[in-house]
């Protein structure tokens, strides 16, 4: 089972492959209900197979990746990358050739890709593999495939310190995400980004003047409707903040759901693809003034009265320091 | 040192591996350094623009700041409301408008006696002479919630729809289906009476308006839109007027209805290469396009149309 294993070079190689699945698996981790909802969107395979082959992907680039940390059977690994990246670059033209352009998903919402670009990373991914074989070729030949693929050598120890902690961390993150309180992370939002470039259809204001709550709701959400109460009672008891409720699909879906909840607010719409983007689950509601994010209540809708409070309207400094004096 | 033959070996493989060791921890720091890197990255840098960051097209005409003073009455093109005769005769449609605190729907059709206002809050639908509520343009004017008579109370719907009933009508309220496909203008001044108001209230250059009707060449216009599509209720009407106010029998509109998501009808979207945009309107002559004027015309409609045809007739 000779080989150049501790070819330097090989395991850079090896390396830089795991960086990208680590990236890809912990971005995917995250949010596996985004990745589900893409690979969906895809259209390749039935919608019912979509959760089992996100979680598959997920694990798989992990174990990849922690095999690549270690280096063991990196044969093995390396042939099993080239044969996931095949797969990919034959989903993605799949889908292309039927006229889906959405992105993979592979980076959440890391990266938005196009088809092509999957297809030239993929194909880069598997020259990089290929040469990475290339320089781990046994200066004898194996007595069979097999022997070929789990030829291995010693492990340091140091090497499984850093790859099971990582599998570890990955694995509970991915059973235990959605209870995690990471939203900002996976989606990328937090108080003081600016959302001003939030576009929905159906509403008659612009979001970026004054205080403005948004509230993404949808449809089979108790949350959201346990939460219509709340923004009725903003909408009534604010009076320098306006309420809009954002409902993925098209107009039609926005009026359904106005007509069942007879908000007294406006209920806009957006492509569910678009809308996924600024949430991991619903309901979730920001406070925006002029624009900019002032709080994120992720996977719910305030009370009243919190709202209310934080879009107080500002007095002017005179005022303040008289009521201070 | 010897220790044996075992530690030795031991010690000679060691030896040889120490530089390879060593350049596969320097690798690893690096791998990292680049992960650690790629973490703190914040997300306006890390993350492309949003899909469906364009600017909020926010209101049919233009969104009404906050510090200018909404219109009453808004409508709602989303909605329809259905009046079913108890008796089985056809339904007839009516229009919903809202109002500008979203605390009520009106209904109203010029073929029907009353108009009615239900006060979500309460439940309530009160009628008013529909003679009382139209103005001349077509538009509801402000009414009194109080007053009017009560003559039901509606129900709502998991579905989506609200309900009420007289003696003699049926009433549902219930999203308007979108319009895809050729749409005759009379249909869709029926089944989207607002776009009848804004074509009749419109008033075109009378400059361009004369320059179109002295066209000699058949112009067969086809204006893709969508009733979901905010600006098109601008737009639309605008070119309807232009070409009703021409008098040119040589002028022809052709009003294709494009579905939301951009598909249908496949057939017009994939001979004009067109919809994707909304609205576009593709100016033809003799079956060759000429020109096009996508989303927002240059100056007015009427004034893009004409340079589109002088261009092309060399009028």
């Amino acid at each position: 089972m000779k080989f150049k294993h501790s070819n330097p070079a090989a395991y850079l190689l090896g390396l830089l492959v795991a960086a990208v699945l680590v990236v890809a698996a912990f971005t995917k981790a995250g949010d596996p209900a985004l990745f589900i909802d893409q690979i969906t969107a895809h259209g390749v395979t039935p919608p019912s197979w979509s959760p089992f082959i996100a979680y598959f992907f997920i694990a798989v680039e992990l174990l990849a990746a922690a095999g690549f940390l270690v280096f063991i059977w990196p044969r093995l690994v390396f042939c099993g990358t080239i044969l996931m990246m095949l797969v990919f670059i034959v989903v993605t033209a799949l889908a292309w050739a039927m006229g889906n352009t959405n992105g993979c998903g592979c980076f959440g919402r890391l990266v938005e890709r196009g088809p092509q670009s999957v297809i030239i990373e993929d194909a880069i991914v598997i020259l990089v593999s290929a040469l990475a074989l290339w320089l781990l070729r046994s200066p004898e030949r194996e007595r069979s495939f097999g022997r070929w693929l789990v030829g291995s050598a010693r492990v340091p120890a140091w090497r499984w310190v850093i790859a099971v902690p990582l599998i570890l961390a990955a694995g509970v993150l991915t059973a235990f995400g959605p209870a995690l309180p990471i939203d900002s992370a996976v989606v990328g939002l937090k108080a003081g980004d600016d959302l001003s470039d939030l576009a929905l259809s159906g509403v008659r204001f612009p979001l970026d003047d004054g205080w403005v709550l948004v509230a993404l709701v949808g449809p089979d959400c108790p949350a959201c409707d346990a939460g219509v109460p709340a923004l009725k009672e903003v909408a009534e008891q604010a009076q320098d903040l306006r309420v809009v409720a954002a409902h993925p699909g098209v107009a039609a879906d926005a009026q359904a759901w106005r007509l069942r909840h007879l908000p007294n607010f406006p209920v806009a719409y957006q492509t569910p693809r678009a809308l996924r983007q600024y949430y991991r689950a619903l309901p979730t509601t920001f406070l925006l003034c002029d624009g900019v994010i002032r709080r994120i209540w992720w996977g719910r809708i305030p009370p009243a009265s919190e709202v209310v409070e934080m879009a107080r309207p500002l007095q002017p400094a005179a005022a303040r320091e008289t009521q201070e004096g | 040192m010897a220790l044996g033959p075992g530690t030795d070996r031991i010690a000679r493989q060691w030896r040889r591996g120490r530089p390879h060791e060593a350049a596969q921890l320097i690798s690893l720091l690096i791998l990292a350094l680049l992960v650690l890197g790629l973490a703190s990255l914040s997300p306006a840098q890390a993350q492309p623009a949003r899909p469906g960051t364009t600017a909020t097209p926010a209101g049919s005409q233009g969104a009404p700041s906050a510090r200018e003073e909404a219109p009453y009455w808004i409508e709602n093109a989303e909605l329809e409301a259905l009046a079913q005769p108890t008796s089985g005769e056809s339904p007839s449609r009516g229009e919903v408008f809202d109002s500008a605190d979203y605390q009520h729907l009106l209904l109203v059709s010029p073929s029907w006696q009353e108009a009615l206002l239900l006060t979500l809050g309460t439940g309530d639908v009160r009628s008013y002479p529909a003679a009382s509520i139209l103005g001349e343009d077509g538009r509801p004017r402000r009414v009194d919630p109080a007053a009017g008579t009560v003559i039901a109370s509606f129900a709502t719907h998991a579905d989506g729809r609200i309900t009420f009933g007289t003696t003699d009508l049926d009433y549902t309220i219930e999203p308007a289906p979108p319009l895809v496909g050729e749409i005759p203008l009379a249909v869709l001044f029926a089944r989207q009476p607002i776009y009848a108001r804004r074509s009749a209230a419109y008033q075109p250059d009378p400059a361009m308006v004369a320059k179109l009707a002295g066209i000699a060449e058949d112009v067969d216009i086809v204006a893709f839109f969508g009733t979901w599509c905010q600006i098109c209720k601008k737009h639309l009407p605008a070119l309807i007027s232009t070409i009703d106010h021409a008098s040119n029998p040589h002028l022809k509109v052709t009003p294709i209805a494009v579905s939301e998501d951009g598909a249908e009808p496949a057939d017009w979207i994939e001979a004009c290469g067109a919809g994707y945009a909304t609205p576009t309107f593709v100016v033809r002559i003799d079956g060759e396009e000429v020109g096009r004027i996508e989303e927002e015309p240059r100056g007015s409609v009427e004034a893009h149309l004409v340079d589109i045809l002088a261009g092309a007739t060399g009028h």
